[in-house]
């Protein structure tokens, strides 16, 4: 007997031996006994016998070997057979279920199709090496200031990324880059492309090589070397038509001939935005005197994955080397690492995981309530499983046969998830490009189907665990004896412990879903700063070979402003160096005329943002103190400037920022460093709706030229009417003019909280395909436990209970499981809350108002889903409900 | 007299096997010695052939077993020929009729037929 309580019914090795034996010792006696018959003495006939019968050890292992292969065969027959009879019966119960068969494979199907598509997404977002030699070897290395850590913005400077480079003994080498942008013209439509100029050890450091031509040789990029380019393998196919013969011909970057010297590897993406093509980074021996300036992102390579540590001792004590030689500088001279891997998916990894944690969750309600609905049907079917098991099929045979039907539902619902889950990644591509590092990567290919069956088999084999056992015990004798179906107590309260987990579930989840929607429901009602209605933005970028001097920049971009100010339907234009909200921006420490009032210990950091005279009231920043820019602050008149109001609270608290001149990093265009500060408007977040606003100082454009500008056009006309008659503006005045990036402002601040915002789509989807489910759950088991009391409930409508009653006496047993479920959710969802915040900013965990909505909602959902079943009941007619056994 | 090859040899206990349970169920000593007498001792078939041979011609689904009493109530496996293997016994009746009767053929050349 096996544990099942199962006669093997088969022959193990041992037993066909036995017979082996049996069967040649009966031969060998019946001949002796032939033998003895003619006259052999016993012993004597027994030597012939054996003679006789030739190779006893040989003919023995033959036989045994022989038929153990036979009892193999005929295992896998039955076994096939019985596998053939399992899958017919799945396919009549699908035929004559269809509704209960498509519950199934939805429920598990949404599940798998979301947890398959996170985690192909996570997979190549965080999982997958990146595209460079020996990725764990790679480092970041950054600069701090000492003693604020936190303020830092990372950039190092030229002089300090040579130090590195030269004297970190547990680097082998670094490489250093920054982010630069070049016009190219000459090939189709002028286009502004991302052109990061790179240090030719960048290459050697990644260590990947140029697809054809080579990468940049030692020296190139230093001032007075010939202007040469790389090309990234997209830009090479779309625009020059993947010509083998690139190699060495001149393509026209900002004017200028560049000669493209190598195409790189279609797969090399770097830095991780994406990169159309990269020109060389060198400095001559002037650089020493730049320690101030950070603008280089710096990338190492460990001698071995395990000398961080000793990386990071070293640069400490280059930095305080450093800060002897260098006592000036010493708010620039703090360096540190991080592992490459983690700069690039740090930021994603909290939220993708947390999205990733929703998506199981989802798959474990689907699976709950997959199990309640297989469970109904293996109880429905309790007389048929008796009869076969009273016909002889065993324990083990009912077992298998209701695990072949859920793993056949399970693998439908796979093939819906894998659809599903192409389906949502392919929206998701379209509709977020851009949103997570390196999803550009992300190949649908075979991996979804694979791990949408993978799980979904585990998911059935998971969901057919009660049920089978389930239907073991139906095998019993006595119901069939009784003829009676009552004795499913154990399975309804399992049932309903399944819809309570359901439910709790489902609590976390919606718990996680209202915060998100509560937290980016505020930070869309914080005051950016600026009034966003009706304001379109859109960048251009003049080609700097016809626009070399500041004067020619001023005028056109003096002339453009007016043009557009004539348009019809254009209340204002402006431009600035750089929108609020898109990232980025220029900063640096100040120094002051008179001393800030906030103490010498303070950090004098602050924004530069260059704009045009009207970008205030364009913007709808309101002037707080002094005056705002106007037509004569101008090249060659005094420099001015205005800080924001956060600028002037913070280091003249007293007396206001009006009248002091200030001094950063930056030269204003006539060579003047100082400039002084006229008037105050009010804070813009331009870091990010959830920060508070940057401290900022406004510089008037035509006293900082650049050939860059993004515009703002506050206009009645809609984006499709404005842009196309600034478009003809533009051509009309210089065709190798790049406009692009055309949003409105209340765009911009959109794609701002593009991250949380997916979460929390994703997040509230999932909440409401679990509280569907939940619904589904409850209104089945509810119809379940009524169906089996249809007669004490008939009783009791003759006995005179009235409808209202019935109706109370099942909802309230019933409410009290979904309410278990409630309460449990309600704890795992508070539990679960802190994760959440540290995944998405601007959540506050502890809002107990939001924590409270879920629960409330999903107890409504369920008392209506007990309702409708009650209510069928108590309308029963009683006579009927008698005889309904 | 020399020994046939054995791939002969092997058609050769296949076909006597079969033979001699077409008319009813037997065991193998029974088999041994009905193709010992039939054969006066000229095929010298050894027994360990013959066993490997009812295993082989079980496994290919010719032939069944099953345990039964013998004449002197001992237990002993029975053998009989399955449908497939009835089928097969006319095939390589006929194969070797039409074999040997070629071979015939060849070696009264120029003889007594012709």
């Amino acid at each position: 007997m096996t544990p099942l309580g199962f006669r093997w019914p088969w022959r193990r090795p041992a037993d066909i031996a036995r017979a082996v034996d049996e069967e040649i010792e009966f031969h060998l006696e019946a001949r002796v006994a032939e033998l003895v018959h003619a006259g052999h003495a016993p012993a004597e006939a027994r030597r012939k016998a054996l003679a006789e019968f030739g190779d006893l050890a040989g003919t023995r292992t033959y036989c045994v070997a022989t038929d153990w292969e036979g009892e193999r065969a005929m295992r896998r027959t039955e076994r096939l057979t019985e596998l053939r009879q399992d899958l017919a019966g799945t396919i009549r119960t699908i035929r004559k279920q269809p509704g209960f068969a498509a519950t199934v494979v939805g429920t598990l199907g949404l599940g798998v199709g979301a947890t398959t598509a996170i985690f192909v997404l996570i997979r190549s977002v965080l999982l997958a090496p990146l595209p460079f030699r020996s990725p764990a070897e790679l480092v970041v290395i950054e600069q701090f200031m000492p003693g604020n850590p936190a303020a830092s913005v990372g950039a190092m400077s030229p002089p300090n990324y040579l130090d590195v480079k030269a004297t970190i003994p547990a680097l082998v080498n670094a490489g250093a880059y920054y982010d630069n942008e070049a016009t190219l013209t000459g090939a189709g439509v002028p286009a502004r492309l991302i052109a990061p100029a790179v240090t030719p050890s960048l290459f050697t450091t990644l260590g990947v090589a140029a697809a054809i031509g080579r990468t940049f040789a030692e020296g190139e990029g230093a001032p007075g070397q010939p202007n040469v380019v790389l090309l990234s393998h997209h830009l090479w196919t779309q625009r020059f038509g993947a010509d083998a013969g690139i190699v060495g011909r001149a393509i026209r970057l900002d004017s200028e001939p560049y000669t493209v010297i190598g195409v790189m590897p279609p797969g090399f993406v770097f830095p991780v935005s994406g990169a159309d093509l990269w020109l060389p980074l060198g400095w001559d021996a002037s650089v020493a005197s730049q320690r101030g300036a950070q603008y280089l992102g710096a990338v190492g390579r460990l001698k071995s994955a395990e000398t961080a540590a000793q990386l990071s001792a070293q640069l400490a004590s280059l930095s305080s080397r450093l800060i002897v030689s260098y006592p000036e500088s010493k708010d620039y001279l703090g360096l540190r690492a991080q592992s490459f891997t983690d700069a690039v998916v740090g930021e994603t990894k909290r939220p993708l995981l947390l999205v990733g944690g929703a998506a199981v969750l989802l798959i474990l309600i689907g699976c709950a309530n997959a199990t309640s609905l297989l469970l109904a049907r293996v109880n429905g079917r309790a007389t048929e499983l008796s009869v076969r098991a009273a016909l002889g099929a065993g324990r083990r045979r009912l077992v298998r046969q209701i695990l072949t039907e859920s793993v056949t539902l399970g693998g439908l619902g796979g093939l819906v998830g894998a659809a599903i889950a192409a389906i949502g990644l392919t929206v998701f591509l379209r509709q977020w490009p851009g949103l997570l590092p390196r999803q550009e990567t992300l190949r649908l290919g075979a991996t979804v189907p694979m791990l949408a069956l993978c799980l979904s088999i585990v998911a059935g084999f998971l969901i057919g665990i009660g049920p089978s056992r389930q239907a073991a015990r139906s095998g019993a004798f006595d119901r069939l004896r009784s003829g009676k179906q009552s004795q499913s107590g154990g399975d309804l309260r399992l049932r309903r412990t399944l819809v309570a987990a359901e439910l709790g579930l489902a609590t976390v989840l919606l718990t996680g879903a209202v915060l998100l929607i509560h937290a980016i429901g505020q930070l869309r009602r914080v005051d950016p700063g600026f009034r966003p209605d009706q304001v379109i933005s859109f960048r251009t970028q003049l080609p700097s070979a016809a626009y070399r001097t500041s004067e020619a920049i001023d005028q056109f971009y003096g002339d453009f402003l007016d043009r557009i100010g004539q348009i019809p339907g254009v209340d204002g234009a402006a431009a600035t160096m750089r929108l609020p909200l898109s990232g980025g921006g220029f900063g640096g420490t100040f120094t002051s005329s008179v001393p800030t009032e906030a103490g010498n210990e303070e950090d004098r950091r602050a924004q530069v943002r260059a704009v045009t005279e009207d970008y205030f009231r364009v913007m709808g920043i309101p002037l707080r103190q002094g005056r705002g820019f106007s037509r004569t602050d101008r090249r060659g008149a005094p420099p001015v400037l205005i800080a924001s109001e956060g600028f002037s609270k913070r280091f003249w608290p007293a007396t206001g920022a009006v009248g002091k001149s200030v001094r950063f990093g930056v030269r204003f265009s006539d060579d003047r460093p100082e400039g002084e500060i006229v008037g105050v408007v009010g804070d813009v977040r331009a870091a990010g709706l959830h920060r508070d606003p940057t401290q900022t100082v406004y510089a008037v454009s035509a006293q900082v030229a650049s050939s860059q500008m993004s515009f703002v056009i506050r206009s009645r006309l809609p984006v499709g009417e404005l842009i196309p008659s600034i478009r003809a503006l533009v051509e009309a005045r210089d065709r190798d003019i790049v406009l692009d990036q055309v949003a409105t402002m209340n765009d911009v601040i959109a794609s701002s909280l593009g991250q949380p915002r997916f979460v929390m789509q994703l997040l509230a989807l999932f909440a409401a395909v679990a509280v569907v489910l939940a619904m589904v759950g409850i209104y089945g088991v509810v119809s379940y436990a009524v169906a089996q009391r249809t007669r004490e409930i008939g009783v009791r409508i003759a006995l005179g209970a009235d409808q209202g009653r019935v109706i109370r006496t099942v909802v309230r047993q019933e409410i009290r499981w979904a309410i278990g479920g409630l309460a449990i959710g309600s704890v795992a969802a508070t539990a679960t809350a802190p994760l959440l915040a540290s995944a998405v900013f601007g959540i506050d965990p502890t809002a107990p108002l939001f924590q409270l909505l879920a629960p409330t909602g999903l107890l409504v959902v369920a008392a209506v889903a007990c309702f409708i079943p009650a209510r069928r009941a108590a309308r029963i007619s009683p006579l009927r409900a008698i005889q309904a056994e | 007299m020399t020994r046939p090859p054995l791939d002969l040899l092997q058609g050769t206990v296949d076909v006597l096997i079969l033979k001699s349970l077409s008319w009813q169920p037997q065991h193998g000593f029974a088999i041994a010695k009905w193709i010992r007498e039939r054969t006066e001792g000229v095929l010298q078939l050894d027994d360990a052939a013959l066993y490997q041979g009812l295993h082989r011609l079980e496994r290919k689904g010719w032939l069944a077993s099953e345990w039964g009493q013998s004449e002197n109530n001992r237990r002993a496996k029975y053998y009989h020929l399955t449908a497939t293997g009835r089928r097969q016994l006319r095939t390589e009746l006929s194969t070797w009729r039409t074999y040997t009767h070629a071979v015939f053929r060849v070696l009264d050349a120029a003889g007594l037929e012709a």
